[in-house]
């Protein structure tokens, strides 16, 4: 049985990992990347705690993050493409074009 | 509908003229003098209108004795503790106020003839001309103190433009000063409203306070105990409250008036403005500093005219020689007229503060009569400058001979100026001192050297005034520039000078026209002041010590 | 309608000028003299139609209850000067049109006469002192108008302002008079102020002395009396015809007419001052007649001399006296000044060399055959005004001497002077008359006066003989004028000294026979060099009164103006325009501090504001990746809070 601690480390690791992602790399693809770093750091946890749970919500929860996750990505990927399509740019400093 | 709002017609429709005026676009420039002379034309029927449906029969002063009054609250401004603060829209004229009423929609009609040719800004010049004959009408039917005020405040500005932009070479200095001297004297009087604004209440025990004059005339109407009340025992300096709050308002409208020391804006503004304004500001604007003697200073504080009138009659018989004098030793026509005003003026001084009917009558009949006379001098005066642009009196000679007309003119009107009888002058100075005299001799505050001097005014002012005719137009015919074209007085000039010669002439043999309108509330407002004043002086006196 | 008889003699004049002024103006002359005829008719008429003390009041100022009433008044007096002043403004009117006929300001010239005419029977009919002034200070105007009737030329308008100017002083004492009447008695009806008897009323004495003295003064302005005598002569500078009229007969007579009217008004302190002005008046204008040159001035110093015998009458207490001669005066003084304007007329006509005076007697002589008409009426008027019997001059200076004779109140030395004017006023008369008509050298041919010279000279000479006012020329007691006027208030009848007229018959005739020794026969030149060499420059230049008036009131008041200017320039102003300037100075100082200490401050906390902001604005750089890093920073620490609170 792994303890739950290894878990968080591990999730925590993930979570931090996509944070400086999203914090330092300019690409909009690689800061989607650090999104799903992050979003699989809390479905490791979510799984994780489940462990103590027997009605297993915590694994439920999971697979639809995971859907979500994948519809999300989709779009967002959809959009980043369309964007890079029109204004031959994928760096997020650029796309400045809403700015006040 | 005209009838029923008489007044407030007299005194919107120039400013209507001027909304219509903002219509007109620059490039019909020819029509803003129309509109200007159509709606004083207007003012000038209704304002005749006025005087022949007034009714001359009702005896007394006060709210009584006023006619065509309409009284609307304006502003209701509820103020805690204190109670509250009622400004109303409250207009009337009586017997004080409907010769001047008449005289202004007279002198301002001549000005726009005046005006006729005024090339530059055409529309400015005519719109602040409207304004002020908005605010100089306003000021004569207003009854509610904040009412005149603002009237009276709102003349400087218009006149402040008309003499800074169209005037002579020294048009800046001029307007500045003028500026400066009538709000110095306007800041006076707001001091002595605003604390008859804190002591007067609509009746004895309302909160309501009240800008009316008519309730400041009425003891009753002072809450007890406040800053301007009877029985309020608090002195400044040796004087009380009450008399402060008289000196003020004498000193703010003398400077109006102008009575000497405080005359010296007078020349300055009169030499630089051009001919149309300075016609308005001798026929009109100085009335009203007289007219604020009587309807503020003498009627809501009826004490402080016996305690001061002779000082004012003293004041008033300076001015009269001592402009006199002054003005015999001025090279500039125009200069010379201005300190002629100021020994006039001083006649209206020494009139009203005798207290008698007869100089009160005279000083009102003086008021109108010099705003005819002086409108006619300086129309001379101006006559001159727009053929030369030069008024020295040094630089003319012998004009009689080319300008026989003109000569005529001025024989006319300098003889009108100097009290020759069979002119209105001569009734209103006649008047002055007699009743001075009369007060004098029978137990009135002023004293017997008062009128006495006042005669010695009369011989300087026939020596300065025939000093000049015959400088300026007797003699061999010279002048200083050879170039010079004179002729003889045109179409219009005749059409502005022909009616006020008239006038002087026809109120001069016929004075009961104009004497009989004022004559009832004449008498009401020496009864009052003199009663009234004896009696506020008693309970003031019981209160102090 | 029954005074329409009054309101023909005023307003008829009137009418009149207006007509001539704007309508007529080719016959002016000819409007003037029909108005004047009807006035005369009027005026002849009214003496037996009228009522005496007839009359009517019109409200015109009403001040109060106060009514300040006008109205005329007519009772014998009245009628006489109308009479008088309608036969004098007639003839004048009718001699003006030979006199003018060459002047282009006809028009003008005769308005003026009827403007003068109007205002003048407005005093004489006025039955109140306030209508009086009114047409008191119109004389003026219309003499100021005619004096200065060439006003191309440099002297009259000089002459004219002065004269205008000496009356306006006048004015004010008739002014004070009136305030000081209307200030006890509230009305100025004058006969309603005799009946109420002002010298016995309650007026404290002095203001009842200032009430004299004041209507004395206005008839010391109007009929040149010392001290301001000195524009009469000046006055001359009109036309001569003008000068006939206003400055011998009508106008000048008028201070004596006011006079006569208030005489129970005055106070006997008054009438002494009275008595003495027209005594020294008398004198000094005899005096000064004799160093004249101009033909005009000699007459015009001779009214003066003859005013101040009418004032002295009146001082002396003896009205009717002052009034009878004012009436003779009238008619042989305005036929000399005709007579004087015929020999100019004739120079002017004759005579146009340049630089030519035709005014000056030292350029005229022996005219006796060139104008023997002018010669006939001259003598008669001059013997009139000398006072030699048969003539009217006679009966009225018999009647003042009389009665200077039995005032007791006057000092004695104003009976000297009145016996010494009329040796003198003989005497210079005769010098003028001399030098003129004889003094063969300067003479020229005939000439032939015109009709309209020679019927006002006719009937002028005529009415200055005795016959004409008394049947029995040589008593004054006897004239018709005189038992007319018992009705009048004033009246008095001198006590009768025998040797008053023996005196005066002898001093006028003295003084004839001096001159016509003198001029005609050159005799006397030892005496008469002697007393001129004293006393030549002080009669020529009139005591020096111009001279006195130059440097005390002329020059007095312009230094008084100028200085009085400089007051309000560089005090009254200047103290203005110091407060201006200070205030500037001090709004100087004050935006020094504002900007300096006030706004400084505010721009340090905005400096310090700006400071922070530009040290901070990275936070809000619009950066998403910022925001989150500051976010991720700001969950950390509300960690670490949690943290430390457990």
């Amino acid at each position: 049985m792994i303890p739950i601690e290894h878990y968080i480390i591990f999730s925590s690791m993930l979570l931090v990992i996509g944070l400086m992602i999203i914090l330092i790399k300019r690409n909009a693809i690689m800061i989607l990347a650090g999104v799903e770093l992050i979003l699989n750091a809390a479905n490791i946890n979510l799984v994780a705690f489940s462990q103590n749970d027997p009605s297993l919500s915590g694994q439920m929860m999971t697979l639809f993050v995971i859907v979500v996750a994948v519809a999300e990505s989709a779009v967002a990927l959809a959009i980043v493409y369309q964007i890079y399509r029109h204004q031959g740019i994928s760096n997020i400093d650029e796309l400045n074009e809403l700015k006040g | 509908m005209v009838m029923d709002h008489l007044l407030s017609w007299l005194v919107f429709v120039p400013l209507i003229a001027a909304v219509v005026m903002l219509t007109i676009p620059q490039s019909q420039g020819h029509l803003y003098k129309w509109v200007a002379l159509g709606a004083l034309g207007i003012v000038t029927i209704l304002s005749l209108v006025l005087v022949f449906s007034f009714n001359q029969g009702i005896a007394g002063y006060g709210a009584d004795s006023l006619q065509f009054t309409k009284q609307l609250d304006w502003i209701n401004l509820n103020v805690g503790s204190f109670g509250s603060l009622l400004i109303q829209y409250y207009v009337g004229v009586d017997g004080l106020s409907l010769a001047l009423v008449l005289l202004s929609a007279i002198v301002l009609f001549i000005g726009v003839i005046s005006s006729w040719n005024i090339k530059k800004n055409v529309q400015g010049y005519f719109l602040l001309y409207m304004v002020l004959s908005t605010s100089v009408i306003g000021c004569f039917v207003a009854l509610d103190f904040f009412l005149f005020y603002l009237f009276f405040e709102f003349m400087l500005l218009p006149m402040y433009f008309l003499i800074g932009i169209w005037g002579g070479k020294r048009r800046a200095y001029a307007s500045i000063k003028f500026f400066i001297y009538t709000l110095i004297g306007s800041l006076l009087i707001l001091m002595v409203m605003i604390g008859l604004s804190l002591s007067v209440v609509q009746g004895p025990d309302s909160t309501v306070h009240t800008f009316d004059i008519m309730k400041m005339m009425n003891p009753e109407n002072y809450l007890p105990g406040s800053l301007l009340a009877l029985d309020f025992d608090g002195q400044l300096l040796g004087l009380t409250y009450r008399a402060w709050a008289f000196i003020l308002l004498i000193v703010g409208f003398a400077i109006k008036l102008p009575a000497v020391p405080v005359h010296t804006w007078l020349p300055d503004a009169h030499v630089e403005a051009p001919t149309p304004i300075s016609v308005v500001l001798a026929g009109i604007l100085l009335k009203i500093g007289g007219y604020g003697f009587y309807r503020i200073g003498y009627t809501i504080f009826p004490d402080g005219a016996i305690e001061y009138g002779w000082w004012i009659a003293l004041f008033g018989v300076i001015a009269i020689i001592y402009a006199a004098f002054v003005a015999m030793a001025q090279a500039d026509l125009k200069r010379l007229i201005a300190y002629s005003s100021v020994s006039h003026m001083g006649f209206v001084m020494l009139g009203m503060a005798s207290l008698t009917v007869e100089g009160n009558a005279g000083a009102l009949f003086q008021m109108f009569s010099h705003g005819i006379i002086s409108a006619l001098l300086f129309l001379m005066s101006g006559v001159l400058y727009d053929r030369t642009g030069d008024r020295m009196i040094a630089n003319y000679s012998g004009l009689a001979g080319k300008m026989p007309l003109f000569c005529v003119a001025v024989i006319l009107s300098f003889f009108a100026a100097l009290g020759l009888p069979g002119f209105s002058g001569f009734i209103a100075e006649f008047l002055v001192l007699i009743g001075a005299f009369d007060g004098a001799i029978n137990g009135s505050v002023v004293d017997t050297f008062m009128p006495v001097l006042g005669l010695l005014g009369l011989v300087l002012g026939a020596a300065y005034f025939l000093w000049t005719i015959q400088r300026m137009f007797f003699g061999k015919f010279w002048v200083r520039e050879e170039s010079w074209q004179l002729p003889d007085l045109n179409a219009r000039e005749l059409i502005m000078i022909i009616p006020l010669v008239i006038l002087a002439l026809f109120f001069g043999i016929f004075p009961g026209l104009l004497l009989d309108l004022a004559n009832e509330t004449v008498m009401g407002f020496v009864e009052y002041v003199n009663t009234q004043g004896h009696q506020n002086l008693e309970l003031i006196n019981a209160a102090v010590r | 309608m029954e005074n329409i008889l009054l309101y023909i003699i005023l307003f008829a004049p009137l009418v009149s000028a207006a007509l001539s002024y704007f309508l007529t103006k080719k016959w002016a002359g000819e409007t003037l003299v029909g108005f004047s005829l009807l006035v005369l008719l009027a005026a002849i008429m009214a003496w037996f139609k009228q009522p005496v003390s007839s009359g009517f009041e019109l409200d015109w100022i009403l001040a109060g209850n106060q009514n300040f009433s006008i109205g005329l008044y007519y009772d014998q007096l009245a009628g006489i000067m109308t009479i008088v002043v309608a036969i004098v403004a007639l003839l004048v009117a009718i001699f003006s049109m030979e006199y003018m006929k060459h002047d282009g300001g006809q028009p003008r010239y005769f308005a003026m006469l009827g403007l003068f005419a109007f205002s003048m029977y407005g005093i004489v009919l006025a039955s109140n002192l306030l209508l009086t002034f009114v047409f008191w200070e119109l004389v003026g105007f219309s003499s100021y108008l005619l004096i200065g009737f060439w006003f191309e030329k440099d002297a009259p308008p000089i002459s004219s302002f002065k004269a205008f100017l000496m009356n306006k002083v006048g004015d004010i004492g008739f002014l004070l008079g009136i305030f000081i009447l209307y200030a006890f008695f509230k009305t100025l009806n004058i006969q309603e102020l005799i009946g109420l008897d002002p010298v016995n009323a309650a007026i404290p004495n002095g203001l009842l002395i200032a009430l004299g003295i004041g209507l004395f003064l206005a008839a010391v302005g109007k009929s040149a009396q010392f001290p301001l005598q000195t524009w009469l002569p000046d006055a001359m500078t009109g036309p001569t015809p003008v000068s006939a009229l206003i400055h011998a007969a009508t106008m000048v007579a008028a201070g004596v007419y006011l006079m006569v009217r208030v005489f129970p008004m005055l106070a006997p302190e008054v009438l002494t001052v009275i008595g003495i002005v027209g005594g020294i008046t008398a004198f000094m204008g005899a005096f000064a007649a004799f160093a004249q040159n101009d033909i005009k001035k000699i007459l015009a110093f001779s009214t003066v001399s003859q005013l101040g015998y009418m004032i002295m009458a009146v001082g002396a207490g003896f009205p009717v006296a002052a009034f009878i001669h004012l009436t003779t005066h009238a008619f042989f003084k305005a036929g000399l000044f005709l007579c004087s304007g015929s020999i100019i007329h004739y120079y002017h006509e004759t005579n146009h060399t340049a630089g030519f005076d035709p005014q000056d007697i030292r350029n005229m002589g022996g005219l006796k055959k060139v104008l023997p008409f002018t010669f006939m009426a001259f003598t008669l008027c001059m013997l009139s005004l000398a006072g030699l019997p048969l003539f009217s001059g006679f009966l009225s200076k018999e009647m003042i001497l009389n009665g200077l004779v039995s005032a007791d109140h006057l000092p004695s030395f104003v009976l000297v002077f009145g016996f010494a004017s009329v040796f003198m006023t003989a005497a210079y008369m005769a010098r003028l008359y001399f030098k003129v008509f004889f003094n063969q050298q300067v003479a020229g041919e005939k000439y032939a006066e015109a009709v309209s010279v020679k019927v006002p000279l006719l009937t002028l000479s005529s009415l200055s003989i005795g016959f004409v006012f008394s049947m029995n020329p040589l008593s004054p007691d006897d004239s018709w004028l005189l038992s007319v006027l018992t009705s009048y208030k004033g009246i008095g009848i001198a006590d009768h000294f025998v040797w008053v007229p023996i005196l005066s018959i002898g001093l006028a005739l003295s003084g004839l026979i001096f001159s016509y020794l003198y001029i005609e026969r050159k005799m006397l030149s030892g005496l008469v060099s002697g007393v001129k060499s004293l006393t030549y420059n002080l009669s020529n230049r009139n005591f020096y009164l111009d001279d006195i008036y130059d440097v005390a009131f002329v020059s007095g008041s312009k230094t008084l103006a100028k200085a009085a200017y400089w007051w309000d320039q560089k005090v009254v102003d200047r103290v203005v325009n110091l407060m201006g300037k200070t205030q500037v100075v001090l709004a100087y100082l004050i935006g020094w501090f504002d900007r300096r200490i006030v706004d400084g401050g505010v721009r340090l906390v905005t400096w310090l504001v700006n400071f922070a902001g530009n040290r901070t604005r990275q936070v809000q750089g619009g950066n998403l990746q910022n925001y989150l890093a500051w976010a991720v920073f700001g969950v950390l620490l509300i960690f670490y809070f949690f943290e430390l609170m457990t």
